[in-house]
């Protein structure tokens, strides 16, 4: 039902037909509150008569409400919780008009739905841009180029993230724990930059290449030749992070080597070589990184007057670390060239997979040796250079009917052969390097330096694919931190003062 | 009923709070932006560094990566927070913009101390995590603004001066 007013029928309108002309009221003129009124209730008090006290649906009294109704809130053009809305109806405190809503709501909904627009945009924008692996370009010539710019901005993280996947993480990884190592042994500053090149930077210029004659070797290596521009190397041992000891220790009467800068003018050099320079670069997940190992191999097939082959070696790795270096030690006692460079990384040593079968051209068949691992076991570690470290346990060999037999217990090695028994230790080191004359302190010294190389060396294996393959560069890198393992920082102020 | 806006008028408190947690918010947003990391002449904002710092896995299976997991999800979080207010949930909105704020004030906070300045060849740049801290407190003063309206409103409607 409606009124005039055009308002849904309210059971206390003072409009309502049967109203008595009065507001519905609480005792004492008290306005009804809103959360007090039992929900969808209408009042239905005699009419024409003052309403008796109201009760709550429990039957109690209802409390007087003093302030506005609900939460302040003015009563008027807006529904409340258990009350018909009133949208329409005449307002409640009688003649005032109900309030109009402005564009404002209308306006903060557009803001709303713009920003939520923009947040949305955004966050691909940031999902896109935070993806690791940005450094890859397109085509190979742009990879070229983003390296060389990263060169000539002085953008360390720049080359780093330009070089494949591979690379980057060997040099950032073994930097970075290098770092670290040198930081503890009180070599190098503690505010030293673990993702920094220390002492030497490149900067190079005006770079141009021969895009015409960049030579496409496979589908996922490209030689980019460099045929311009200037590149200037820049040398500064002061550059160093080396902390005050032991600049003092090393270089009591200072360092007297000054800045070197060597600045290279690529068209001379191209000129006087009559070869551009070549970059190798190879595609990653579909993108073109420069690669130093590829350019590596490539000088190298170069020099020898050699081709890229038309076919790799495949890669073809182990089930498990241990076996990977076991397999790796058979292969090499072997003479089994292919068998050693499928136990490679793929992604570390992909240019040795690449290039392998113009090795073993090289190589030839060389003859299989009379030595045969009749037992060898390993244990395994985390590689402080990344990947697995697979030490020695016990290996047996048979050489020419002979058997030798070596055990590791610690930083102890014992060797048995020919009926025979030998036991070498790190202290051993010490005492059979020096003499009677030695600095206690520099015995010491060597003796960490023995226990550290004794206990931790071993060989590194990284998982490729599921599969297990034997790591030459962080083998190498793993050595270096190994041999520094035990040292202590005053074990490095004895080696470096020892005369 | 979804919107609660219609229920809940602004108090000046509320409102001020609101417009101080939506600059800082802002501020947050841009400064993430703004450049994180110097390397040589090269400057790169946070997520072009968070990409470098995934690229060279220098935090996997570190704690750390679930920061940077959680950087990313600053904008959305921020986006969320929009949509929160405008249903009404001002409340719930303003925890949101809290947790951003401590989030993104922390890790900008250690940025700002760890920062070499602008003289480093690499390292942090100063202006992306100063902007972001900037904003993270300019956050939290507006929640805690948001949080004071209401506490305000509640002594009213308990028989206080109105």
């Amino acid at each position: 039902m409606t009124y005039p007013g055009g308002g849904q029928w309210q059971p206390n309108d003072p409009n309502q037909p049967g109203s008595g002309g009065f507001p519905a009221q609480q005792p004492g003129g008290y306005q009804q509150p809103g959360y007090g009124q039992p929900g969808g209730y209408p009042q239905t008090g005699p009419q024409g008569f003052p309403q008796q006290p109201q009760t709550g649906p429990e039957g109690f009294p209802q409390q007087p409400q003093t302030g506005p109704q609900g939460f302040g809130q003015p009563q008027y053009g807006q529904p409340q919780y258990g009350q018909q809305p009133q949208y329409g109806g005449l307002p409640a405190y009688g003649g005032v008009p109900p309030k109009k809503r402005g564009k404002g709501p209308i306006i903060g909904a557009i803001a709303a739905v713009v920003v939520v627009a923009l947040g949305v945009g955004a966050t691909f924008f940031v999902l896109n841009r935070s993806e690791a692996g940005s450094g890859g370009e397109d085509n190979p010539t742009q990879a070229a180029t983003n390296l060389v710019n990263s060169l000539s901005q002085g953008d360390v993280l720049g080359v780093l993230e330009s070089l494949t996947p591979a690379e980057s993480s060997l040099l950032v990884d073994f930097n970075a724990k290098t770092t670290k190592r040198l930081q503890e042994l009180n070599v190098y500053k503690k505010d030293a930059d673990p993702n920094k090149l220390h002492g030497a930077s490149v900067q190079a210029e005006n770079l141009k290449y021969d895009e015409k004659g960049a030579e496409k070797v496979n589908d996922h290596l490209t030689i980019t030749k460099l045929i311009g521009g200037t590149v200037t190397l820049h040398a500064d041992v002061n550059d160093l992070p080396l902390t005050e000891d032991f600049m003092d220790a090393a270089f009591p009467d200072g360092v007297s080597s000054k800045p070197t800068d060597e600045k290279i003018d690529i068209a001379k050099a191209v000129k006087d070589n009559g070869e551009p320079i070549r970059i190798a670069t190879v595609k990653v997940d579909d993108k073109w990184y420069p690669s130093l190992f590829y350019s590596v191999a490539d000088y190298a097939l170069l020099d020898a007057g050699k081709k890229w082959p038309t076919q790799s070696i495949p890669n073809n790795g182990a089930a498990n670390a241990g076996d990977a270096v076991k397999e790796l030690v058979q292969a090499a006692i072997n003479s089994d060239v292919e068998r050693v460079i499928e136990l490679l990384p793929p992604d570390e040593m992909g240019a040795l997979h690449d290039a392998g079968p113009a090795l073993l051209d090289e190589i030839g068949t060389p003859a299989a040796t009379n030595v045969q691992v009749t037992k060898l076991e390993t244990e395994s570690a985390d590689a402080e250079s990344g990947g697995t470290r697979v030490m020695l346990k016990e290996i047996e060999v048979k050489v020419d009917g002979e058997t030798y037999h070596v055990t590791k217990d610690g930083d102890c090695y014992t060797a048995q052969a020919q009926g025979e028994t030998q036991k070498f230790c790190a202290a051993d080191v010490a005492e059979s390097m020096g003499n009677s004359d030695m600095k206690p302190e520099l015995k010491q010294a060597l003796s960490h330096l023995a226990s550290g190389m004794l206990k931790n060396t071993g060989v590194v294996a990284t998982e490729v694919d599921g599969k297990w393959y034997v790591s030459p560069l962080r083998t190498y890198s793993e050595l270096g931190l190994t041999a520094l393992s035990d040292l202590t920082p005053d074990d490095v102020i004895a080696l470096v003062t020892a005369k | 009923m979804l919107s609660r806006l219609a229920t809940r008028p602004h108090t000046r408190v509320g409102v001020a709070g609101a417009v101080l947690t939506a600059a800082g918010l802002v501020a947050i947003a841009v400064g993430t932006f703004l450049p994180w990391v110097r390397s040589g002449s090269v400057l790169r904002d946070s997520y072009q560094s968070i990409a470098v710092i995934r690229t060279f896995k220098v935090l996997d299976g570190n704690p750390l990566a679930l920061v940077i997991d959680a950087w990313t999800l600053l904008i959305p979080a921020m986006t969320l927070c929009v949509i929160v207010y405008a249903l009404g949930f001002r409340r719930s909105s303003a925890t949101i913009s809290a947790l951003i704020a401590i989030i993104s004030g922390t890790i900008s906070g250690a940025a700002t101390v760890l920062g070499g300045g602008e003289e480093v060849r690499l390292g942090i740049a100063s202006i992306g995590p100063t902007t972001t801290l900037v904003g993270a407190v300019l956050t939290f003063a507006g929640v805690v603004a948001i949080f004071a309206g209401r506490r305000g409103r509640a002594t009213e409607d308990a028989g206080g001066e109105p």
